[in-house]
């Protein structure tokens, strides 16, 4: 198994004996709200920092013991709380606040985890599997998150009521809980909660990271004052409170506040800071009121109301972002080695990618792609460049002996180099001169709407559930693929529509000859990419050469992606083009847009280049790092200031990453 | 000047009586005769003819035409001798600009000057400007086919003509918009109602029209359309259009522009009717699916731009909406939070709970619906043998996400099923699930698209979707679904949904109203959360996507080929396609294309690839003319660029498509 599924629900698998599955539904929806609240608390938190909190609003509900609805009823109290007081918030402090917080992570988790790293290094020797095995709490807890997005937060609260209840742990599994305990401020503050999952190192340096975010954030007033030396080294913290790990534990995280709190503050904390309104009704009215006039026309009143509104919207982008999911992957190398690394929902193949490259010194190059293999069906797909990684992978079953391969494959963008083989429906391979390659692509896909490549013609289909082939005439049009029946003409209005594409991938089957006695093993296979196991909603066809092969499945590709496609291309020239600047022809396997050859002869065309072009020595000069924060600046950010930062603190963490790739099971985590 | 007499009367210098005619080429017309001389100007002979007709009007826009060279004598300082005219010339003064009567794509009629004096191109381009559609390059004029006698003249009904000969546009400049349309539209409420027709779509024609007209049955009859194009270098009157007849505009080259729904409203609308009635009038194939798709789209497009919703929201930037949103959420919590019940609602994602009835098909099984307990939660459905087992585990749990959801509804046969096609790692599981009425139905149905969608019926769209899907079912009950054999007028259809408008006439043959709408149906729900322009602006795609679109055909005959064969001619090549079979024989691109020559005399057109490949055809259903036009017009066309804007480079049109007089 390749890739941790944690996001596979499976209630057995959570191991905190002290939570009730049954009606665990129910509290989710009340704990997504609290959670969300609870978000909105942090942000709002520094606001008055005048107006310290009331403690005496809390002593109630200290003493509940049942605290499955903690959050719930916790909003609902400060909800009423902030109606009655109608306070208005500074939206300016929130702002300030945000940012602040942002600036420090980014410079404080990334710092610390690398020092992690190196740190924690010789304990991480385990081999995946076993990983995923022993810290199957991990694994299981994060996996609750799947169903719905914003419940991520809620598993935190719940979390944390049952290590309460569970005070009577043994040593190693109070050490291990704390590392736990770690994380969940991460939950509650960023919901990076699948981040733990991975490796030993990896919930550390998350839980660092989270630790000290969680810290700032909860610092009402005295920011300047943590303690970071006391939050980076949560281990040794454990070690000292193993009595009392997750009270202790809170305590160290709020060191720095005023009040010293038993655990139950935070949890507390955080519903109860939750509902300040942001907007009072007055201002949402006017809001409404001006939607749509041009701003020159606003009265003073309403122009603080929409950059009251600007503000907020910022906000709310903020913790959409926090929100996001993570999945930590196994990626095997071409050389049969394989690394292990984190992507987060959002990010696209093309991303994950460049990542990867950056990371394996392997060379830019346009080939370089992300294979994803069924071995149970015998089939593959290189996956595009704009599609998202996790919701591919999360298609993936539990058990599934799916791979997840990085080779360069020619047959990638085979299409844009020489796309007179492709867009012209030609029988034979041709030159062409590139400014007419040019014209052509231009052509194809720049108009107002892409033109789909007229290709037609025999193929063999398999007979459901039968390994017997059957030769049909097949079209592809815009529309989807089409046949025509026997004994009809070739004209539109006979076609029979074999499938419509929208739901389906094509994959190149492996090997079809022996598996289904396939006339050729140039087969493509065109099945929804949530089916994994044998069905008849699977799709085989065979191609008598595998020119035919390639001009099908570029073909598809043409109708279900269109001008994406293009785009697709055009993005990762540009990656190569930049990086080749960077690498200073350091890098051999970089190869031009319009420079190679005709369709590739043979579909599996691995090369072992991965470390071929690029020794360790290489300087670090076009490794980036992925930030966490990476979406919120700019693409000149990325490649000037961040450049130079990051390569700084990233020389000694970019070679402990290398040599980590001889250890196949090694967690890396970079800087992300 | 000239006219000088003796006292006998004899005239001493070299001057001779023109006969001028006032009006257009009516043999009848009042005439003047006026003295000149070989070295009169036209200017002063204009002048004369003015002085002598004694009336006052804006003699601006008149000059002289000159029958038997089918000239005008635009240039004013050249004298007659220059021109060549002598007293036998028939000249007639008249107006450069008349009216016509063109045919819109929209298959509306629109009365509207033109200028009969200016190269079609410029006259079109004028036309174009005044109806305000950009790129005017890529539209022409054909002659209206001649009307057979119609058997006992069938009463035509009367239609509608929409008149714009009194609106004068001021010269060169675009016309400022006012009130969401330029502004010569604005004066009047004729003018006011003829832009809407120009930039609404028009409902879907009446099925019965739709059948009686003519249709294309081989590649041979889609030829003949083409012979009918006017000559773009050369002005009406030289072609014989007389004031008052009938033309017809179309898009003529397949090569739209920079199509831009906010500054296109006519153009987009204009050609999505002109696509319409391409595919309803079947002069370009398509598939069933295809059909189905397009037919969602006309009856998703009609029913915006019937319920007025053609403002597209323009006003309210669209991250204001979302802050909205959000906000009204935020505050939706916070309000509510005075009584628990409605933070219950809120936090709760609403369930469905029910009796249904399931069908699962399988092989080799003969049970129908059964009756079921079935709970619908967040994306997930269960069902139970019965409300009491509910608690224990389900029959069968299935995650919607990503599932397709097909409808299966006939209103007057009070049945309201829903297909599920939901993946799984094992392959697809189909189920039916069977709703007693059309209340249950629509919820359900709304909640089952959202999870395939990934979200929950807590998720705003989710009442409204409802609303929807009850308003759709309510439109097939008033549409006659049912009602096959009895297809309603163009007034009926507008309301309900009478799915043999939105198809071509094949497709009503082969299928019946009832079983077309739910085909419809189950396609529209891709489409249905599209804006009108958008929807548009799809149609259009989708048309040009279509293999055979964009092609004009004519009867050729290839060099040393002894039987006629169709070339046709698309945006980026040319196509050798046998007349019998229908089969592609040879495809070559104007991007090898190093010339094409036209020999007039022969009528042959010559062209020369790369690589010396030289083909050479005689055209035989149109003339060499419209041929060259059209190849020099693509030509042109591909070498628009963005950054130039909005000007032509009229010279380089006319001279990649004129030619034929210079020589």
């Amino acid at each position: 198994m390749s890739v941790f599924q944690m996001d596979q629900l499976s209630d057995e698998e959570i191991d905190h004996g002290a939570e009730e599955d049954s009606d665990k539904e129910d509290q989710d929806l009340d704990k997504m709200f609290g959670a969300w609240l609870g978000e909105l608390d942090k942000l709002t938190q520094s606001l008055d920092s005048d107006k310290p909190v009331e403690p005496v609003k809390r002593s109630p509900l200290r003493q509940e013991t049942n605290m499955a609805n903690f959050s719930y009823r916790f909003s609902i109290y400060n909800l009423n709380e902030a109606l009655n007081q109608g306070e208005t918030v500074d939206l300016d402090a929130l702002m300030a606040d945000l940012c602040s917080i942002e600036q420090e992570l980014s410079s404080i988790g990334a710092g610390n985890s690398k020092r992690q790293i190196t740190e924690t290094k010789p304990t991480q020797k385990l081999p995946a599997s076993r990983h995923t095995s022993k810290h199957g709490t991990l694994k299981g807890l994060s996996s609750s998150n799947r169903i719905t997005k914003p419940s991520h937060a809620n598993y935190s609260l719940d979390d944390i009521t049952a290590q309460l209840e569970q005070a009577s742990l043994s040593m190693d599994e109070a050490a291990q809980q704390s590392v736990l305990e770690d994380t969940k401020p991460s939950v509650t503050n960023q919901h990076r909660r699948t981040a733990s999952a991975g490796t030993l190192s990896d919930a550390e340096v998350r839980s660092i990271s989270n630790s000290s975010r969680s810290s700032i954030t909860s610092a009402t007033s005295s920011m300047d004052s943590l303690d970071i030396d006391k939050v980076t080294r949560p281990q040794e913290l454990d070690l000292t409170h193993q009595g009392q790990p997750i009270t202790e534990h809170a305590i160290s995280l709020r060191c720095s506040s005023k009040q010293a709190k038993h655990h139950i503050d935070f949890t507390e904390e955080q519903a109860e800071l939750t509902p300040h309104s942001y907007l009072d009704r007055e201002t949402s009215l006017l809001l409404r009121n001006i939607a749509g006039k041009p701003s020159h026309l606003l009265t003073k009143e309403e122009q603080a109301a929409k950059l009251k509104a600007e503000k907020i919207r910022v906000a709310l982008e903020k913790i959409k972002e926090a929100q996001v999911k993570k999945l930590v992957i196994r990626v095997h190398m071409s050389d049969d080695s394989s690394k292990t690394m984190m992507v987060d929902e959002r990010q696209t193949v093309r991303q994950v990618l460049d990542n990867l490259m950056d990371k394996s010194h392997c060379g830019y190059s346009l080939d370089w792609s992300l294979v994803e293999t069924i071995s149970e069906l015998q089939m593959e797909r290189i996956f595009e460049d704009h599609e998202n990684l996790v919701e591919n992978l999360l298609n993936w079953t539990r058990d599934s002996q799916n791979k997840l391969v990085f080779m360069e494959r020619i047959e990638k963008y085979a299409l844009f180099k020489n796309p007179q083989n492709y867009l012209l429906g030609k029988k034979e391979t041709a030159e062409m001169a590139d400014r007419n390659k040019e014209v052509l692509l231009e052509e194809c896909f720049c108009g107002s709407s892409v033109t789909v490549p007229e290709i037609e013609g025999v193929l063999w289909l398999k007979d459901d559930g039968k390994k017997s082939w059957k030769k049909r005439y097949f079209l592809l049009r815009a529309s989807g693929i089409y046949y025509v029946p026997k004994g009809k003409a070739k004209v539109s209005r006979e076609l029979v529509c074999f499938l419509q594409l929208d739901h389906v991938n094509v994959y190149y089957g492996q090997d079809y000859r022996n598996k289904y006695k396939a006339p050729t093993d140039y087969c493509l296979v065109l099945k929804h990419p949530q089916i994994q196991k044998k069905s008849q909603y699977i799709k085989y066809l065979c191609c008598d050469d595998v020119r035919t092969l390639h001009q099908w499945v570029n073909g598809i590709r043409i109708a279900k992606y269109g001008k994406q496609l293009y785009m697709n291309y055009q993005e990762a020239l540009k990656r190569t083009e930049s990086a080749y600047d960077w690498t200073s022809l350091s890098s051999s396997s970089i190869k031009s847009g319009s420079s190679s050859s005709s369709i590739p002869e043979s579909q599996s065309n691995h090369s072992n280049q991965s470390d071929s072009g690029v020794s360790d020595t290489q300087p670090a000069g076009h490794v980036r790092s992925q930030s966490i924060v990476s979406s919120i600046f700019s693409e000149a950010w990325k490649r000037g200031t961040q450049l130079e930062e990051s390569s700084k603190p990233q020389v000694p963490n970019e070679k402990a990453s290398t040599a980590e790739v001889c250890t196949p099971a090694a967690a890396k985590t970079g800087s992300s | 000047m000239a006219g000088m007499k003796t006292a006998t009367g004899d005239y001493i210098d070299s001057s001779w009586e023109l006969r001028v005619f006032v009006g257009e080429e009516d043999p009848e017309a009042e005439s003047v005769t006026l003295r000149v001389t070989g070295e009169s100007h036209i200017g002063g002979v204009l002048l004369k003819v003015v002085e002598e007709i004694k009336r006052k009007q804006d003699w601006s826009d008149h000059a002289i035409w000159w029958e038997q060279k089918r000239q005008w004598l635009l240039q004013t300082h050249w004298t007659l001798d220059k021109y060549g005219i002598l007293a036998d010339a028939r000249l007639f003064f008249g107006p450069q600009h008349r009216p016509i009567i063109l045919r819109l794509p929209n298959r509306r009629a629109l009365r509207l000057r033109a200028s009969f004096s200016q190269p079609l191109f410029q006259a079109v381009a004028a036309i174009c400007r005044l109806i305000s559609i950009r790129h005017p390059e890529e539209l022409s004029l054909l002659r209206a086919p001649e009307k057979k006698e119609k058997k006992k003249k069938e009463k035509e009904p009367e239609e509608e003509l929409y008149d714009l000969t009194k609106v004068v546009l001021a010269g060169g400049v675009a016309p400022a918009l006012f009130r969401g349309m330029p502004a010569h539209f604005s004066d009047s409420a004729h003018t006011e109602a003829c832009y809407h027709m120009l930039s609404r779509p028009q409902p879907p024609p009446d099925p019965l029209l739709l059948q009686r007209l003519p249709r294309p049955s081989s590649l041979l009859d889609k030829t003949q359309l083409h012979n009918r194009w006017l000559d773009s270098s050369r002005c009406l009157m030289q072609q014989g259009i007389k004031a008052g007849d009938m033309l017809w505009l179309r898009f003529k080259y397949y090569s739209f522009f920079d199509l831009d729904p906010k500054t296109d409203p006519v153009r987009l609308t204009q050609l999505y009717e002109q696509a319409r009635w391409d595919l309803l009038l079947e002069e370009t194939d398509c598939t069933e699916e295809e059909m189905m798709v397009f037919a969602a789209l006309q009856y998703h497009i009609n029913k915006l731009s019937q319920s007025g919703e053609v403002g597209e929201p323009t006003g309210t930037d669209r991250g204001l909406d979302d802050l909205d949103a959000a906000l009204n959420n935020l505050e939706v919590k916070l309000e509510g939070s005075a009584s628990t019940d409605v933070l219950d609602n809120l936090t709760t994602i609403p369930e469905l709970k029910d009796h249904l009835r399931i069908f699962r098909p399988r092989k080799l099984t003969l049970k129908g619906y059964r009756q079921h307990w079935v709970v619908f939660k967040e994306t997930t459905l269960s069902y139970y043998k019965s409300q009491d087992e509910a608690p224990g585990d389900p029959i069968q749990q299935l995650n919607l996400k990503g599932c397709e959801v097909v409808p299966d509804v006939n209103v007057s046969g009070q049945k309201f099923c829903i297909k599920l096609l939901v993946p799984s790692p094992e392959g697809m599981s189909e189920i039916y699930l069977r709703c007693q009425d059309e209340k249950q139905y629509a919820h359900w149905m709304a909640g089952c698209r959202l999870a395939s969608k990934g979200r929950t019926m807590a998720d705003s769209s989710y009442t409204s979707e409802v609303q929807a899907i009850l308003a759709f079912l309510s439109l097939q009950r008033t549409g006659g679904g049912g009602s096959g054999n009895h297809p309603q007028g163009p007034d009926a259809s507008a309301e309900g949904l009478n799915p043999y408008g939105l198809v071509a006439p094949r497709f009503q043959r082969k299928f019946k109203a009832k079983q077309l709408t739910p085909r419809i149906l189950e396609a529209h729900q891709n489409v249905a959360q599209l804006s009108l322009s958008e929807a548009q602006l799809r149609f259009i795609q989708a048309w040009q996507s279509l293999p055979d679109f964009g092609i004009s055909y004519v009867v050729v005959r290839f060099k040393g080929s002894r039987k006629d064969e169709i070339l046709g001619i698309a945006n980026n090549r040319l196509i050798r396609i046998d007349l019998a079979v229908g089969d592609v024989v040879k495809t070559w691109r104007f991007n090898n294309m190093r010339q094409w020559n036209v020999n007039w005399d022969i009528r042959q057109v010559a062209i020369e690839f790369d690589e010396h490949i030289n083909v050479a055809f005689s055209c035989v259903s149109a003339s060499c003319r419209i041929v060259h036009e059209y190849i020099g017009g693509y030509i042109f066309l591909s070498t628009r660029e963005r950054a130039r804007g909005e000007e032509l480079d009229e010279d380089l049109f006319l001279q990649l498509t004129g030619g034929h007089e210079a020589f």
